[in-house]
């Protein structure tokens, strides 16, 4: 299967008037300061939060059920906004940004879920190019576009098919050329591999992988103890609350890891 | 935008003729209590009111005497018929039924009257009293009957036909809210996951309600010119 390869251009725009902001592409993709997230005030879900990745990084974040992962990702693409404490991203504090920027910030990131998030009734087309519609290119740019994305997901030819007739590791391909088709500065993946089995989630792994080598930065939360072990990078482990690091993945990590993350 | 809006659609005709339908259906029950709470109205101002007064003419008034008050009755605003009823013709009337007793009784026991039947809604039960207090003054009149009670005991009735209808009215009127908005609630659910998609890639709100805005009013148009 032959994969093209795509121009990764680092493009944060995410002003609604839609000027480049050349100071950005210097600084880190992402820092969070201190971030702190409370859903109930006897249990905070983020206790201060201080992690920086830089443009191009691979981060596996993990933890137990519950330890806050997606919370931290949603703090990210700000479907939840922070309680205290900064998140950076491209040197810019999304929590200042106004209603109508948020829309912009979100063109920038690519998220994949666990359950896909698909519109069923549409097809795998029209499910890929809503992300460049938003955007208002032009129709053969994105015919052009989509057609790239799915041919890097391995799902060339299938445009017309509608998603609801595909297979679970067909649909989270869908849902990852959807989130890589507008060129982001970075992917999110929020447990994409929870509901395949082990072959198809080394499949995906795989696939964010390659994303990753064409200078796209990928967080991949997961608590399959497997993906962290046969791919060794940098690791985030969330835990009570807070970060532990682990540049060279589990082996970094000693015996912190030996509750509550699951062996597939 | 249009062609998002007309895709939306056809997707989603199903739904979307089925939200239409329950729409219109509720919208028609409203209609239908409105109607009835209108009627109890009109039928309380209809029958509610005096409509009817009977002059009971003493003996020995003579014809000449008997004209002249028809007439000034008639001439009063609050008549729209005043009709001269002899002795003779009240029996007549009341052995209607073929009461052999009645009809053989003597025409003495019959009083004339003059019949005044008054413009509907346009008389209150106390301009009634205070003209049939007036014309019992007159000599050749011996009684004055405004049917007051049977009237107040109607109105009565009817006004309390008329809350009920309210009550009903009410209650069919928050059904149709429920069922307008449950609907609506139902036909943006199947919409949701769309929704949710849109604002994840980056939408801005504008482009989400866009199609929406025009779907409203293509289906809004479109049951106008069925209707």
């Amino acid at each position: 299967m032959g994969r093209s390869r795509v121009s990764n251009n680092f493009r944060p725009h995410f002003r609604p008037d839609g000027h480049f902001d050349s100071a950005a592409a210097h600084k880190p993709i992402l820092v969070l300061e201190n971030v702190m997230k409370v859903f109930r005030a006897d249990a905070p879900v983020l206790r201060g939060v201080d992690l920086t990745i830089e443009r191009g990084e691979f981060v596996f974040v993990t933890g137990p059920s519950g330890a806050g992962k997606s919370t931290l990702l949603k703090l990210i693409y700000k479907a939840e906004t922070v309680d205290e404490g900064r998140i950076l991203f491209c040197g810019r504090d999304i929590a200042r940004l106004t209603e109508d920027s948020v829309p912009h910030l979100r063109r920038n990131i690519g998220v994949v879920f666990q359950d896909f998030r698909l519109v069923p009734y549409w097809t795998v087309f029209e499910n890929v190019a809503v992300a460049l519609q938003v955007m208002g290119l032009p129709p053969r740019v994105i015919r052009s576009r989509v057609a790239v994305a799915l041919e890097r997901v391995g799902l060339d030819g299938r445009g017309d098919e509608k998603v609801s007739v595909l297979s679970g590791g067909e649909q989270q391909r869908v849902t990852i050329a959807r989130a890589i088709v507008t060129e982001p500065a970075v992917v999110l993946a929020d447990e994409p591999t929870g509901n395949l089995d082990p072959v198809l989630a080394l499949d995906i792994l795989g696939l964010f992988e390659e994303i990753n080598e064409g200078g796209t930065t990928v967080i991949f939360a997961t608590h399959d103890r497997t993906l962290l072990e046969v791919s060794p990078r940098r690791l985030v482990v969330i835990d009570d609350g807070r970060c532990i690091e682990a540049r060279a993945g589990l082996a970094g990590l000693g015996g912190v890891l030996d509750h509550g993350i699951s062996i597939n | 935008m249009f062609e998002r809006a007309r895709k939306g659609l056809r997707q989603q005709l199903g739904t979307q003729m089925m939200s239409v339908a329950t729409v219109a259906l509720a919208l028609f029950c409203m209609a239908g209590a409105l109607l009835v709470l209108e009627n109890a109205g009109a039928m309380v101002r209809r029958w509610g009111a005096p409509v009817k007064v009977t002059v009971f003419l003493a003996e020995g008034a003579t014809v000449d005497q008997v004209d002249s008050l028809r007439r000034a009755l008639a001439a009063l605003p609050e008549v729209e018929e005043a009709r001269y009823v002899s002795a003779a013709e009240a029996r007549q009337s009341l052995s209607a039924g073929g009461d052999r007793t009645v009809a053989t009784a003597p025409v003495e026991l019959f009083p004339a009257t003059i019949e005044l039947r008054l413009v509907p809604s346009a008389v209150s039960a106390e301009r009634v009293a205070s003209v049939a207090l007036r014309v019992r003054r007159i000599p050749m009149v011996s009684e004055v009957e405004t049917y007051r009670g049977f009237t107040e005991r109607l109105r009565g009735l009817l006004v309390g036909g008329r809350a009920a209808a309210g009550v009903i009215a009410l209650g069919v009127l928050l059904c149709v809210f429920a069922v307008v908005s449950n609907t609506v609630r139902m036909s943006l659910a199947a919409r949701l996951r769309e929704i949710e998609v849109l604002r994840l890639v980056g939408a801005t709100r504008s482009y989400i309600r866009g199609p929406f805005l025009i779907e409203g009013a293509m289906l809004g148009g479109a049951g106008r010119s069925w209707r």
